[in-house]
């Protein structure tokens, strides 16, 4: 991707909240970009919460509300619909929530307006636990990482919930996983997004320096080693069509290399690191991809 | 159901009443969390340092891909004055080093000089302003004494060359054959150096060592690079120049006068050596119809020429006698050769096993290698350069030394340290510490930004076309295929505005216009931008 092409306008103001290097305010900057000053964004509890700024002062040139944690669908389909009453259908309604907000909190809502066919976009940036409150595990969490309720890591009984199914399910108009470590494939997937109507879900990837253990400076290498070893797959469901994988690479590299950049990991022997990439060694299989 | 309008619902002074952000994140001034901050320094390509002219090769390839090929010849003639010669003769030492060899092949750095060498032609430098009124005198107008001429004038001096031929260039003109250095190409470039202004030309007027002293009174300084003009021949061959010759005797003579070219049609004729003059040689009568054999003392692989040529060679149909001497020569109507099968060799000493062999041939040329006519000592007002300091080597280094010479001689004259030059005249010794310099290696590039593609394959003439004549063997390959190459550049320690660091700031504090800009009040140090830099150029530094 040639980032000369990208245009220079920016929807996110200097002085956020973001810490050192996170992606969340990384993804949102871009998000913005392809979505355009036409967009309101509906934000329940989450770091973003945070990043936005305190009152009286806001991170985003675009107009955004802050609503409580179970309710940014239902929120959000409410602020569509009353653009439209209103004659500005063409409004993107964008939710853009924690995996808290949506994996935990917020999937009834998620899952009624999807069922509704409401005309909004549901953005998960998710960064795999409660990180603002202070790294506490959810259900995004992956088996094997530590958080400050799981301090002996996650135990493998649990599995990282597959949102993008559930999803799927719903037979939305769009959904799709994606990180920012994959410029071209964000961008793509946001534009797709942008241009189906009905419901449309993007889950991102999305690394927190603090909680993950890693230097801010490797925030954007570790999820692009997340692609790289197929603990995260990027792929897209449009409509009634077939599940599409968008990266696929030359060769797998070992979940290890993955682990080895973050402390979150790094109590792990190699019996649960094995586990770990036999089950990932399926997932690939079964999506043809080994 | 009939909608409600929301402003019978709540009214405007409600709406004051919600909490509503009324100015931005901009109050808090989010640099002051930073322990590290980035600074932006571009660094040294492995490609410029091996090079022996010290071409800045990525900044140069660069503005070729800026669509600005003028800035970009510039840059290029800025450190070496024969692009165009460079981009065909010169083995690129560059390409050796090149990061991406180990990735998936050098970039092709020769094709994209030659592109830019040619067009450079056209383009005749500023005229060179006069300076000072000290003198130099160069001895020799070969590569090395153009070369140094060349930078002594820009730096306004006054400049005169003595060449002892009736013309300039030395081995660009006599001695590459034009199938590899079309004549014109070489001479326009020489041309341009003569046309910028402040130096004077002085042809057939031989140096000799008495001559020298003489000039060494009446110049500033004197650079001598008059070459290797003495042939080396074996003891045992005596040249005549009728029917045995010296290897470049013989290109001069066919250079120059074309009737003795049209006298030598249909001989057969036996060449003594595993050169690049060697191979020159052979090529260029096998070119005139003849049929030619190379007889070399070691194996065609431990011979010295480029492998290219070995290899054109061989495709045009040349015949090598590998491991054989010449041991008697009878000369009758033709001359009778008879070889000797070496076993092998001994400090120079050739071994032979005893095996012999005859063979008759029309003429015999030697090309063994060339000796210092006189010895010259260095001092104060003598610099030596090109081949005659450091023996037969390849024409980028004769660039190199005469290049290195100038600046020699400048700071000799001025008083000043050897490593003083600007910016503009050498990037490489523009700082003080030369050993200081940051090479960006292969692991400081980040290779997710660069999909494998192998390197462009330069189109060759087919073997039968090119022995019918003297056109030359590589052909030109296509706009959009030298620019495809010039984009496989990673481009090393040299920013070329590719917005990367801009792209992956999260906190908008990155302007990327000739060169990189940090918002030091906003940025939170987090090092993204140095991280995902593909080439190296940005670092984190501790910021107290």
């Amino acid at each position: 991707m040639d980032f000369r092409e990208i245009a220079n306008v920016e929807y996110l103001n200097q002085g956020d909240f973001a810490c050192p290097g996170c992606a969340a305010g990384l993804s949102m900057r871009h998000a913005l970009k392809v979505l355009g000053d036409e967009t309101v964004i509906v934000m329940p509890a989450s770091c973003w919460s945070i990043i936005a700024g305190g009152l009286p002062t806001t991170a985003l040139q675009v107009p955004l509300m802050h609503v409580p944690f179970a309710t940014a669908a239902a929120v959000a389909s409410g602020v569509k619909n009353a653009f439209r009453e209103k004659g500005e259908p063409k409004k993107n309604v964008v939710c853009w929530a924690g995996d808290g907000g949506t994996f935990d909190i917020g999937l009834q809502a998620i899952s009624g307006a999807a069922e509704r066919r409401e005309d909004i976009i549901y953005v998960c940036y998710d960064n795999e636990a409660y990180m603002n409150t202070g790294i506490q595990r959810s259900s995004a969490t992956p088996p094997g990482a530590w958080t400050t309720t799981t301090p002996t890591g996650n135990p493998l009984i649990f599995e990282k919930k597959d949102m993008f199914n559930i999803i799927a399910s719903h037979n939305p108009a769009y959904v799709a996983t994606t990180t920012i470590a994959f410029p071209d494939d964000f961008y793509a997937k946001f534009e797709k997004a942008k241009n189906a109507k009905g419901f449309r879900f993007i889950h991102l990837l999305s690394s927190c320096p603090p909680g993950w253990r890693i230097d801010s400076k490797d925030s954007v290498s570790a999820m692009r080693l997340a692609v790289e070893t197929g603990i995260f797959v990027m792929m897209e469901k449009e409509g009634e069509q077939e599940i599409k994988v968008t990266y696929k690479p030359e060769k797998f590299k070992p979940v290890r290399e993955y682990f080895k950049l973050q402390g979150r990991y790094k109590h792990l022997d190699e019996e649960t690191i094995n586990v770990i990439q036999e089950r990932i060694n399926k997932r690939l299989k079964k999506l043809n991809l080994l | 159901m009939e909608s409600v309008e929301y402003n019978n619902v709540i009214s405007e002074e409600d709406i004051k009443k919600f909490p509503i952000s009324i100015t931005t994140t901009e109050v808090n001034l989010t640099g002051s969390w930073r322990f590290s901050k980035p600074n932006f320094e571009e660094k040294i390509s492995p490609c410029s340092v091996g090079c022996p002219a010290n071409t800045n090769i990525p900044k140069y390839i660069f503005h070729l891909l800026k669509n600005d090929i003028k800035t970009a010849a510039n840059i290029l003639r800025d450190e070496n004055p024969f692009p165009a010669v460079c981009g065909r003769v010169c083995p690129h030492f560059c390409q050796e080093k090149c990061n991406r060899k180990e990735y998936d092949g050098s970039v092709e750095i020769r094709e994209i000089e030659k592109f830019v060498g040619d067009y450079a032609l056209d383009i005749p430098y500023e005229k060179a302003q006069l300076k000072t009124n000290k003198r130099v005198a160069v001895i020799g107008g070969g590569p090395a004494g153009l070369s140094c001429a060349y930078f002594l004038a820009k730096n306004g001096y006054r400049v005169t060359i003595y060449e002892k031929e009736n013309f300039l260039g030395g081995l660009l003109i006599y001695g590459i054959p034009s199938y590899r250095l079309p004549r014109e190409i070489a001479q326009k470039e020489i041309n341009n150096i003569i046309e910028m202004g402040n130096i004077e030309v002085k042809l057939n007027e031989t140096v000799t060592f008495d001559r020298l002293q003489e000039l060494k009174n009446s110049y500033d300084a004197v650079f001598f690079a008059g070459g290797l003009s003495k042939d080396r021949i074996p003891d045992n061959i005596e040249l005549d120049n009728e029917n045995v010759f010296s290897g470049y005797e013989l290109l001069k003579k066919l250079n120059t006068n074309q009737s003795f070219a049209q006298k030598l049609k249909g001989e057969k004729i036996a060449v003594i050596g595993g050169g690049n003059v060697a191979f020159d040689v052979a090529r260029t009568i096998l070119r005139l119809g003849n049929e030619v054999e190379i007889i070399y003392r070691r194996t065609l692989q431990e011979a010295p020429s480029f492998e290219e040529e070995k290899a054109e060679g061989l495709e045009e149909g040349l015949k090598i006698t590998e491991k054989s001497v010449v041991i008697k020569i009878v000369k009758a109507k033709k001359l009778n050769l008879t070889l000797g099968k070496v076993d092998k060799i001994v400090n120079k000493e050739v071994q032979l096993t005893g095996e012999t062999e005859n063979i008759e041939v029309d003429r015999l040329v030697i090309a063994t290698g060339q000796a210092k006519e006189f010895e010259i000592e260095k001092d104060d007002k003598i610099f030596l350069g090109g081949d005659y300091e450091h023996g037969a080597k390849t024409v980028i280094e004769a660039i190199a030394s005469g290049k290195t010479n100038a600046y020699k001689i400048i700071a000799h004259l001025e008083n000043k340290p050897f490593y003083f030059m600007n910016e503009q005249d050498n990037f490489l010794r523009s700082k003080r510490d030369f050993d200081s310099y940051k090479v960006v290696d292969f692991k400081k590039i980040n290779l997710f930004y660069f999909d494998k593609q192998p390197p462009l394959k330069t189109d060759k003439l087919p073997a039968k076309e090119r022995i019918k004549g003297f056109k030359e063997v590589a052909l030109k390959p296509a706009l959009d295929k030298i620019l495809n190459e010039a984009k496989r550049c990673f481009s090393c320690g040299v920013c070329n505005e590719c917005k990367t660091c801009w792209f992956f700031c999260p906190d908008v504090c990155i302007n990327v216009k000739d060169g990189v800009d940090f918002d030091y009040t906003y940025c939170k140090g987090c090092g993204l931008c140095s991280a995902e830099c593909p080439r190296g150029v940005i670092d984190m530094v501790e910021d107290k």
